[in-house]
């Protein structure tokens, strides 16, 4: 648009000064005329122009109504000469599409790639990190109160404390406007052999209203049904559950259901996806004074040692975090002084958004590098589409030079080209959301299956970026092309055929070609390098077997059995479950793998005091002698528990290796004498070495681990609940006949948990899956997507030197140097761009070294093999044109058109 | 007052698309036409016969053009558009209509014994 355009597009008084002179003008040529005929008749000069104005009328007024009428004139005419235009365009864009189905269908195909990854990322980037829970109010004043400690000289920061903390805190603050405490757990739902686990969320009546949540059916708690000592067992659904479990029934409210061990009447529904504050899903909702009561301790309200209750407040207005961080800290201390207990901590505060806090969960961390990748792609797939724009340019160039000579302003061709991307771009939005709800939906279900999802993925939200980044992709392949149409010269499109014989190579298409090899590059390296780190973390040696173990456990306190029925039940459990058919070993244990944290004080005979190891412990594992050949935990001196070792014999224990080095380096190991716990036996002698295996993270590699026979566990306050079984085959057919048959042992058990020791580990294993999957497609479709370009771009070549190659075969080249000739072009621009995306992904990687596993940014392998990879690709798509090359016959090139 | 002030607008419009469709004139000639050839009777006001004339410009029924006067001086002439004239003949015919069905109205006798 030229600058005095865009002066009368922008500048209104300017216009309306126009207008006025014109009206002015009118006017005045009338009086004139009027006094003119007057004064012929003989009137004075002063009577004449008198007469005339009188005749005319209220001169001011008839001014200004006449100025409107005229603005009000070009105001409608501009919109509609605009209007016309892009109507125009618009049906010019549709015979064009019409005209050329397979351009269409590229482009929209490419943009739809490019487009749909990133909604779908965007979506699950959206929800994991900048959303609110679903039907929470006011998110940005609510908070989750943490505390920060220091234990052997790390900082950990609990989110879950003890109940007299919450008490205090509610009682002394002045920071919240209200405050509100929540307990998630699994729990029985039912009881004997039909019993399930459900998530339950044990929550104060305060915090339904801290939310801001409304009921769909019935009501929430009122003040009465949470009171501490007594309770109401009365439960809310999750919206979820209501329409699964119960089926969605319209009476479901006064019915009752079992939980625990103990009826609830069901009071009210939550609104759809409601799920509270924190991410994960819920089915259920129990007051806290009813569930802590039952589960934690009869006078959990002050229990000091249990630290269960997660806390939430809103502030108060005006009130910062700093000030409301000091305020907690300062009762957490002073109840920590009061209960002897630590007195060091530190209140810290975050929002329930999770992207505006600092520390944020390594698969949160994944999903942004995700999203970056995301926008790569989608540069590459513009670097594509403007490809082949160009292209077709060059087939449309006589067309747009006719039109040029014909008056049309570059400026309207310019904006007809737009209208037409735009087109493509919106059709691709379409596309492109339908990839993003399926690709979104089994993400969530595949990769991020703990994120609870009720919702419908591709929302307002998802749409409008969808949209946003299509016209943004549409500017931004349309404006190459469209720069070339403007400075073209117009004779020389004109004078001849699209091949007047003398052959330009096109620098910008060569240097497209290479953008995108260069972002291939980047996408390669992080794909090899997470797809490595998922290798190397899956292959870890665990120091025990994944494959072919179940573990099963099953909280027996709703069934008030004491210390010694308990004992029997899990005894009976044990021998039930070792006779399933497809069992091979079972043993008890005391905690389920990857959540062992039992520590007890040890000391060994004859020395002062064990440096207690970096990451805590040593750590007690109470377990029955089959635990080692059912986990498949490797003996390395002297002999495993066995038999023998029951109470009344000599007390015995097993170590790790790491507890053998740290405490026995250069000593022998066997035969040493354990001091354990304040009450235990004097002397618990060392009589085998086990290798170390993971205690709770994969990362975890050397932690001081011992273990004791259940038979001589006595002294110890561990039970011994879990059961570990080792399957003939594949363990995930053992967990429901195994969870039924020891369900059916008692007519009021709750239901066990069960699951595969893969299972647990899994979500160790999920930012690096999590990213090697999404890498590997997004990495796949970039090459896909460039090494379409690259074909294009190299097919385009060699149609327009066919003369060129014809000549050089008619002189005598062989086939084999035409070849040469078409797969250098092809491959030299491929491979400077990789050599650059190198030096990107070089400069880029170290960033990304935390998120991998024991990989470096830097591994040649890596590097090399992804260069590799973009090479092979590059000679794949430049083979096919090469080859057809090879096959153009002279004398039909030479002679042209 | 102002019922007649409507009446007059409308029919405004016709007699300024009549007197425009012998060719383009400038606002003043307009002006003069109509007073000239309804010998004076019709007595309008310039103020409201420059507002007919925008109000159709901005219809799009006549085109506003500046160029020279008799006497030499910068007019704006007005020229009928195909639309104008089409518009023209309609409001012409539903004028007649109107005109005669009042006419025999005012003609008409009762007849003996109603």
């Amino acid at each position: 648009m030229s600058d005095s355009r865009i002066r009368r597009w922008l500048s209104l008084p300017e216009r309306a000064s126009r207008m006025q002179r014109e009206v002015d003008d009118e006017l005045a040529f009338h009086l004139a005329s009027r006094v003119a005929e007057l004064e012929q008749r003989g009137w004075s000069p002063a009577a004449a122009r008198a007469e005339a104005e009188r005749e005319f009328g209220d001169l001011a007024a008839a001014r200004a109504e006449l100025v409107a009428v005229d603005r009000d004139r070009l105001v409608r005419r501009r919109w509609r000469a605009w209007g016309d235009a892009v109507l125009g365009d618009l049906q010019q864009g549709w015979r064009v599409m019409r005209r050329e189905p397979g351009f269409t269908l590229a482009v929209v195909s490419t943009l739809a790639i490019g487009i749909g990854a990133n909604a779908t990322m965007f979506g699950i980037v959206d929800r994991l990190l900048f959303r609110a829970p679903p039907h929470v109010r006011e998110a940005a004043t609510l908070r989750h109160i943490g505390v920060a400690q220091v234990w052997n000289g790390q900082t950990y920061v609990g989110v879950q404390r003890s109940f007299p903390e919450y008490l205090a805190l509610e009682r002394e603050n002045r920071s919240f406007a209200s405050l509100a405490a929540s307990w998630r757990s699994e729990r029985s739902l039912g009881r004997g052999a039909e019993a399930r686990t459900v998530p339950v969320l044990a929550v104060t009546a305060s915090y339904f209203p801290l939310t801001g949540a409304r009921p769909v059916r019935g009501r929430f708690f009122a003040a009465d049904e949470d009171r501490i000592g007594r309770g109401a067992p009365v439960a809310v659904l999750s919206h979820g559950f209501w329409k699964g479990a119960m089926g969605g029934a319209e009476g479901v409210v006064g019915q009752s259901i079992e939980i625990h061990g103990r009826s609830f009447t069901v009071i009210g529904v939550a609104p759809p996806a409601f799920r509270g504050l924190g991410s994960e899903p819920v089915d259920l909702f129990v007051p806290m004074s009813v569930m802590a009561r039952s589960a934690i301790d009869e006078h959990f309200e002050s229990t000091t040692g249990f630290y269960f209750a997660s806390m939430d407040g809103r502030l108060k207005p005006g009130v910062s975090d700093t000030v409301a961080a000091a305020e907690v800290s300062a009762i957490v201390r002073r109840v920590g002084e009061e209960n002897a207990a630590d007195t060091t901590a530190t209140a810290v505060l975050s929002s329930v958004i999770p992207g505006r806090n600092p520390g944020t969960p390594r698969e949160y961390r994944v999903a942004l590098w995700l999203q970056g990748v995301a926008v790569l792609l989608l540069v590459i797939a513009c670097a594509n589409v403007a490809n082949l724009i160009l292209t077709r340019a060059e087939r449309r160039r006589r067309e747009m030079a006719v039109r040029l000579a014909l008056g049309v302003s570059r400026w309207r061709l310019t904006q007809a080209l737009a209208v037409e991307t735009l087109m493509l771009a919106l059709l691709a939005v379409g596309a492109a959301l339908v990839v993003a709800q399926w690709g979104g939906d089994a993400i969530r279900t595949l990769l991020l299956p703990e994120f609870a999802a009720e919702d419908r993925f591709v929302d307002a939200r998802v749409i409008a970026v969808a949209i946003v980044l299509a016209m943004m992709a549409a500017a931004g392949s349309a404006l190459v092309p469209a720069l070339r149409v403007g400075g073209r010269d117009l004779t020389v499109s004109l004078k001849d055929g699209a091949r007047d014989g003398t052959y330009r190579r096109s620098t910008l298409r060569t240097s497209l070609v290479a953008v995108q090899a260069a972002l291939s590059m980047v996408l390669l390296v992080g794909t090899a390098l997470f797809v490595r780190s998922l290798q190397l973390a899956t292959a870890v040696d665990l120091g025990f077997d994944t494959g072919r173990v179940a573990y099963l456990y099953l909280d027996t306190s709703p069934m008030q059995l004491d210390t010694e029925g308990q004992r029997a039940f899990v005894a009976r459990a044990l021998e039930r479950v070792r006779q399933l058919p497809g069992v091979e070993s079972a043993s008890r244990s005391s905690a389920i793998p990857f959540s062992s944290n039992r520590v007890m004080p040890v000391a060994i005979a004859g020395r002062d005091s064990l440096r207690p190891p970096p990451d805590g412990g040593p750590y007690y594992h109470l377990v029955d002698p089959s635990y080692f050949s059912t986990m498949g935990v490797r003996l390395r001196a002297g002999r495993l528990l066995d038999v023998q070792d029951v109470a009344g014999a000599p007390p015995v224990a097993v170590i790790n290796e790491s507890f053998a080095r740290r405490y026995f380096a250069g000593t022998a190991a066997l035969g040493q004498c354990l001091i354990l716990g304040a009450d235990g036996p004097p002397c618990t002698q060392v009589v085998g070495v086990v290798a170390d295996a993971r205690r709770a993270t994969i990362r975890d590699e050397s932690s001081v681990q011992y273990y004791l026979p259940v038979a001589q566990g006595a002294f110890t306050r561990a039970q011994s609940g879990t059961i570990l079984l080792r399957a003939h085959a594949s363990p995930d057919a053992l967990l429901v006949p195994a969870r039924r048959a020891i369900q059916s042992l008692a007519a009021d058990a709750p239901a066990a948990h069960a699951g595969t020791l893969r299972t647990l580990i899994e979500p160790e294993l999920r930012p690096w899956r999590l990213g090697a999957t999404l890498f590997t497609i997004f990495g796949a479709l970039a090459l896909l997507v460039a090494g379409i370009g690259l074909f294009g771009v190299v097919s385009y070549d060699t149609a327009q030197r066919s003369r060129e190659i014809g000549l050089r075969l008619a002189l005598g080249a062989s086939g084999r140097d035409v070849l040469r000739l078409v797969l250098r072009t092809g491959t030299a621009s491929a491979a400077l761009g990789g050599a650059a995306g190198l030096g990107i992904a070089l400069a880029v990687s170290g960033s990304l070294a935390p998120l991998l596993f024991h990989v470096s940014p830097r591994d040649p392998r890596v590097l090399g093999g992804a260069l590799a990879v973009l090479c092979a690709v590059a000679a794949v798509a430049s083979a096919l044109p090469a080859w057809r090359a090879t096959r153009i016959a002279p004398s039909e090139a030479l002679r042209g058109e | 007052m102002a019922g007649e002030l409507e009446l007059l607008q409308g029919t405004l419009d016709v007699l300024v698309l009549r007197t425009l469709s012998w060719g383009p004139r400038h606002g003043y000639a307009v002006a003069r036409w109509i007073k000239e050839s309804s010998a004076d009777a019709l007595e309008v006001e310039d103020r409201a016969l420059y507002v007919a004339l925008h109000r159709l410009q901005s219809r799009g029924l006549v085109e506003g053009e500046w160029g020279v006067s008799e006497n030499n001086r910068k007019a704006k002439y007005y020229r009928l558009t195909s639309e104008g004239r089409r518009a023209l003949r309609r409001e012409t015919a539903r004028w007649t209509q109107y005109a005669e069905a009042v006419f025999r109205v005012l003609q008409a006798v009762p007849a003996e014994g109603t």
